[in-house]
């Protein structure tokens, strides 16, 4: 037994001390510094409006786009103005010609134009070039058949000036739209040459501004119930199916239930204000994606603002 | 004991080390510790013993059953191997030559009595010897069984009282909890160290009782066949 006892005793001993030396230098872990990932921070309107990529395609020059911000600071201070005299006007569209290619031509038409815009318009028609921008396309005239198709009257003087190029309008009206969006979405620069974007991209969704404008007209005719303390419960989906020309194929159904007995008001009403305000004036080339829709009629946010 | 002394000789390694461990330890985990490096002290001793104890007795074994089946006289054999002291088969076969010696110079009883007499002086000297092999195998069995659960409780002690003093600092950034934890899983490393070695023992040692157990027992068995039939042919 005392030959065992010997053999452990020395054997721990041994075992102890190299663990000892082993362990007392215990490196600290490692920690490999994280590769930082560049992440680009890409608003929803510039998502929707990226369009297919073309590898071999003309690189943009890129200090188109920096030049759009400058004229989006300078353009504010003018802006409260134009409503109560028309005078100062004609600077701002003149500001604008930079960035299409022809400045010539441009000049006459603002003069022209900006009368007759900013004297009969209505409140709807401030929401009209956010409208009219959507597209993008500056060769087609389509932007006018939806101006004609929403407000006849202040488009008449439009109509006068038919030869001009639809090009530069649409620049003016895109410029018009920067100016109340106060800075919003600078984005992509508008025109048709192919850009480096999503492989799927196809552009082909309602973007914000465009839902914004749906809602905006609906809103117009719906009078939300008042003085309804749960709010909450009085949420309308409506399921609505429009003909290409913005009305409605059959009247909307009301697509969720509650036991509210105000429900039933509530969705009256959203009906209602859906049937009133048809025709609606959305893109037309993107009929597809609004052919069908379910809007949410929500009075908290009616109320909210 | 000694590798407690030596767990004190270093007393300021870095902040990690096996010895800093040990001494930021609270006292009942020290405690802990200390009983488990004993007993793997003690159970790594038994080991030894015993494999030597076994080596010994496995090797005598062999000889014995060598030289009984050689042929050689069982009164030679007897006289040789009596005059020193004897361990196991040697000790069965002192054991029950010796009773029947005595019987034959007495010249009494029944023949029938003194088989009875040979197989149970056998049977004393077998259970003598399996003791003797088993001997502290029952405290490898126990370390083995027990010493996970004591180091378990020294780690469950650790990070209890690590846990409190966590949450009287207000701080529980890890660089605060680690060095209890790993201070408190020491115990636990400790435990296992001590168990695993000695249930490995155990078993194998427990085999080989029960392997020289029966050789002994089939000798036995042999033995007193050769002798009841010596008897016969005397009667």
């Amino acid at each position: 037994m005392r030959v065992g006892l010997t053999i452990s005793c020395c054997a721990h001993a041994a075992v102890l001390g190299w663990t000892m030396l082993s362990f007392s230098s215990t490196e600290p872990l490692a920690v490999s510094p994280e590769v930082a990932l560049p992440v680009d921070l890409v608003s929803v309107e510039e998502f929707t409006e990226l369009t297919t990529g073309l590898k071999d395609g003309d690189i943009e020059e890129p200090p188109a786009v920096p030049d759009a911000p400058e004229e989006i600071d300078a353009a504010p201070d003018p802006e409260p103005e134009p409503e109560p005299e028309p005078v100062p006007e004609p600077p701002q569209p003149a500001e604008a010609p930079p960035p299409p290619p022809e400045p010539e031509p441009e000049p006459e038409q603002a003069e022209a134009e900006p009368e007759p815009e900013a004297a009969p318009e209505e409140p709807e028609y401030v929401q009209l070039p956010r409208q009219v921008s959507m597209p993008r396309r500056p060769p087609r005239p389509r932007p006018v058949q939806q101006v004609a198709l929403n407000d006849p009257a202040p488009e008449r003087p439009n109509e006068q000036e038919r030869d001009f190029d639809p090009d530069d309008i649409a620049a003016l009206l895109d410029k018009q739209e920067r100016d109340e969006a106060a800075g919003g979405a600078v984005g992509g620069t508008p025109d048709a040459a192919p850009s480096l974007g999503a492989p799927t991209g196809l552009a082909n969704r309602l973007s914000m501004s465009e839902i914004d404008y749906l809602r905006q007209q609906i809103s117009r005719c719906w009078n939300p119930p008042v003085g309804v303390l749960d709010a909450a419960g009085l949420v309308v989906k409506l399921d609505l199916e429009l003909t290409p020309d913005g009305s409605l194929t059959r009247p909307p159904i009301v697509a969720n239930t509650s036991f509210d007995p105000i429900f039933t008001i509530a969705s009256e009403a959203a009906k209602r204000a859906v049937v009133q305000c048809q025709p609606y004036v959305l893109p037309p080339e993107k009929y597809d994606t609004w052919r069908r829709m379910i809007v949410n009629f929500d009075p908290r946010e009616m109320l909210g603002g | 004991m000694e590798g407690v002394e030596v767990l004190g000789v270093e007393a300021h390694g870095s902040d990690l080390s096996l010895t800093a461990l040990f001494l930021q330890a609270h006292i009942v985990v020290q405690i802990v510790m200390i009983g488990l490096i004993l007993a793997s002290v003690w159970s790594w001793a038994i080991i030894v013993d015993r494999a030597m104890v076994y080596a010994r007795s496995r090797q005598q074994i062999s000889r014995f059953e060598k030289v009984f089946w050689s042929g050689h006289s069982l009164e030679d054999l007897y006289r040789t191997l009596s005059a020193r002291p004897a361990t196991s088969m040697a000790a069965m076969f002192i054991a029950a030559m010796r009773e029947w010696k005595r019987s034959q110079e007495k010249q009494a009883g029944s023949y029938v009595g003194l088989q009875m007499r040979i197989e149970k002086v056998m049977d004393v000297t077998v259970s003598r010897e399996i003791e003797r092999l088993e001997r502290r195998l029952m405290f490898l069995a126990s370390v083995g069984s027990t010493a996970p659960f004591v180091g378990l409780f020294g780690t469950v002690w650790g990070i209890m009282t690590s846990f409190q003093a966590i949450a009287n600092s207000e701080n529980t950034s890890l660089a605060v909890v680690a060095p209890g934890i790993a201070e408190a899983l020491f115990a636990t490393a400790l435990g296992l160290l001590a168990a695993i070695p000695a249930t490995v023992a155990y078993n194998r040692f427990s085999n080989e009782v029960t392997r020289q157990t029966a050789r002994l027992e089939g000798f036995a068995d042999e033995f007193s066949a050769i002798l009841s039939r010596q008897l016969d042919e005397r009667m």
